[in-house]
This record gives C-alpha cells, sequence and structure tokens, in this order.
C-alpha cells in the first residue's frame, strides 16, 4: 500500500482554452503538485516538454493549427524528442471509442474524457505512477504497451508489431468502457 | 536516462529506469489518497464562483464565431471555428455547473464535424444550436432535469442525425453518377 507524493510531480497542462487550464491546474494543486506548467498550443507545448522537462504531459486533443494528437507524434520520437518516454494524458471532449483507438496508437498513455473531475484524474495518473507499462518500438509504433492486461493463455498472433491495435488491445479497451 | 531495451519477435522493449513509483511514491500509507482528491474538489469549489463568467465568456466566443458565419457563409473554416468553441462548451459545461449546455453543443459538434460540404452548412440550424446553449447560460439553468431544456436538446438532435443522414444519401449520389460519368468517358 502507497501514496503519491505529487509535490514530487510535476506537469504541463497544454489546451488553447485558458479555463480548462486553470481547471487542471486548480485540481493538480490541490493534490498537492506545486509545478505546474502551462501551454496553449502543440508548438508551445513541445517546447515546453523540452524545456521543463515535466514528470506528466496532460494535452487537450483538439487545439487550432498543430493539435494534440501531433503533439503526441512529435514527442513519440526517441530520435529527435528527449522526452520521448513521457507519460501522456489526453484530455478532450472526445468520447468516441475509435479516437480512444487512435490516440492509442500515437501512444497516448492515458485517455481522459471531459468533462473532468477530481476522482478521473486522480485515477489517470495514479495509474501512470504505479503501472508504468514498458515502451514498445516497431517499424510502426513507439508507445506505451497499448495491451493492459497480460492474458496468459493468449496463443494468437502478435499484434504488437503491427501500427494498428489488436483484437486483445480492442478487449482492454471494450474493459475500460465498460 | 537509461533505458533498458530488449528484442523479442521483432519488437523492442524499452523500459526507462526512472519510474515515477520509484521517485514519488510513498510506501506504507493506504492506496486511494482521498483526502487529496478532496483537497482538489475544494480547489475546484472554490473557483466556483467564477464559471457563470466563464461560460458567458464561452457563449460570447460563440456568437462571434456565428456572427463570421453569417458574414462569411457556410465553409471549412467558419465551420471549423464554430466547431473548436462548441467542442470546448461540450467539454466544459458540465464542470462549470451547466450540464444542459452539453446536449446542444455535443449535437453542434457532430453537425460541424460529419457535414460531408460544408459549404452547405444549415445556417439556420447551427444558429437554433447556438441560441439553445446561450439560453442555458443565460437563463442560469443548472437542474439536469430541467425539462425544456432537454426536449429542445433532444429535438436538435434528431434533426441534426435526419440533415446528416439527407446530406450524406445526396454525396453519395453524387460520387456515384460523377463515378459512372468518368467510367463512360474512359
Amino acid at each position: 500500500m502507497s501514496k503519491i507524493a505529487f509535490d514530487r510531480l510535476s506537469f504541463l497542462v497544454v489546451d488553447d482554452n485558458l479555463h480548462m487550464r486553470r481547471l487542471v491546474r486548480s485540481l493538480l494543486h490541490g493534490f498537492g503538485s506545486r509545478q505546474v506548467y502551462e501551454a496553449e498550443d502543440g508548438a508551445a507545448g513541445l517546447e515546453g516538454v523540452e524545456s521543463y522537462n515535466p514528470d506528466i504531459l496532460i494535452t487537450d486533443w483538439a487545439m487550432p493549427i498543430f493539435d494534440g494528437l501531433e503533439l503526441v507524434q512529435m514527442i513519440r520520437n526517441p530520435d529527435s524528442c528527449s522526452n520521448a518516454y513521457i507519460p501522456i494524458v489526453m484530455l478532450t471532449g472526445h468520447s468516441e471509442k475509435e479516437k480512444v483507438i487512435q490516440a492509442r496508437n500515437y501512444g497516448v498513455t492515458e485517455f481522459l474524457c471531459k468533462p473532468i473531475s477530481a476522482k478521473s484524474l486522480y485515477d489517470r495518473i495514479f495509474n501512470i505512477v504505479m503501472n508504468p507499462r514498458p515502451y514498445i518500438k516497431t517499424a510502426g509504433f513507439f508507445g506505451p504497451d497499448r495491451r493492459r492486461f497480460d492474458n496468459p493463455n493468449y496463443a494468437g498472433i502478435e499484434r504488437r508489431a503491427t501500427k494498428e491495435v489488436g483484437n486483445e488491445a480492442q478487449d482492454d479497451i471494450d474493459k475500460m468502457f465498460g | 536516462m537509461k533505458v533498458k531495451i530488449t528484442e523479442e519477435k521483432g519488437i523492442e522493449w524499452h523500459e526507462p529506469d526512472n519510474s515515477l513509483a520509484n521517485q514519488v511514491v510513498i510506501p506504507g500509507t493506504s492506496e486511494i489518497d482521498y483526502e487529496a482528491i478532496e483537497r482538489a474538489e475544494t480547489a475546484l469549489n472554490n473557483l466556483s464562483a467564477s464559471f457563470e463568467d466563464w461560460m458567458q465568456e464561452e457563449c460570447e466566443n460563440l456568437i462571434k464565431a456565428r456572427d463570421i458565419l453569417h458574414q462569411e457563409g457556410p465553409n471549412a473554416e467558419t465551420l471549423e471555428r464554430l466547431f473548436h468553441v462548441s467542442h470546448d462548451i461540450k467539454g466544459q459545461s458540465a464542470t462549470l455547473g451547466y450540464p444542459l449546455a452539453a446536449g446542444p453543443a455535443n449535437s453542434l459538434c457532430k453537425l460541424l464535424y460529419e457535414i460531408p460540404r460544408p459549404e452547405r452548412g444549415p445556417v439556420d440550424l447551427i444558429d437554433h444550436h447556438v441560441d439553445a446553449i446561450c439560453a442555458v447560460v443565460r437563463e442560469k439553468i443548472q437542474d439536469i432535469n430541467h425539462q425544456t431544456s432537454i426536449e429542445i436538446s433532444r429535438r436538435l438532435t434528431i434533426v441534426t442525425d435526419d440533415f446528416l443522414r439527407q446530406e450524406n444519401d445526396i454525396y453519395s449520389r453524387k460520387m456515384e453518377i460523377q463515378s459512372e460519368s468518368n467510367d463512360a468517358q474512359e
């Protein structure tokens, strides 16, 4: 049994909406974190990842010009980004299952649908800290292992090497949606 | 940062050694920190005095985007601008205390995102969505059981789904005709 020392965790919040940034900042301060950086678009977010070197990135998806998904794509490139292993929470109003799958295929660690609450944000951060997943690099993918739950009886094709998520990871997503 | 890399069946497994758990976990305490969640809820509550102003600002942004649509007509750019604002409202309205603004905002997002030809954007239907969202905020409707708002949202969703179905049918038929015409020319 253990709990998180939030005062040792730093965050970067990327969202073009000032109100949403203030909401997330307040929640993180409430948890106990004091190092919360902000960026208002994907380009500033990428710069912030390099310069602040935060422990966790929380980003919106829909932003003008350079969106959250493009930001994830730029970060999940160990050859060009110095912080390619940073855990990423995609915080978005998109709630469709295909969007969750798309985000995971780009290397998002956790997906959080708006409206945001203290509990839902805490749960994602808790999962990142307590249940870290190894990263996988193949020709078409770099990011956290998309298979959240190991099935020791699985005897099918190894799909981790493919860009698209396999059925076994699809099962994980179904579990996430209840 | 040191990363342990192993390879198996053509897949590289990367395990960075700076696990956050090693740095920020306090052992020997309860697993879920309910006090931290409560503190965050209190922090959110302390902000709530500003929520009405924030929602009004969001509505002002929505009306500005709608005014540009009226001036320039429906096109990819004017609809995208409206989409961004309505998407923000869809995501925030419940947290900001106006949950019934999310229904028409969601329907508006769907309309703007799924319309096959932006230049055929239905300005009247968009106006009805904008008016419905702003009415929830203007009238300070925070009760999730407010029947008039629920009914307006339900009807907007039905009309939007119907409109998108018709537009997609027209678009598909147009594409088929175009394809047949191209085949005939070849």
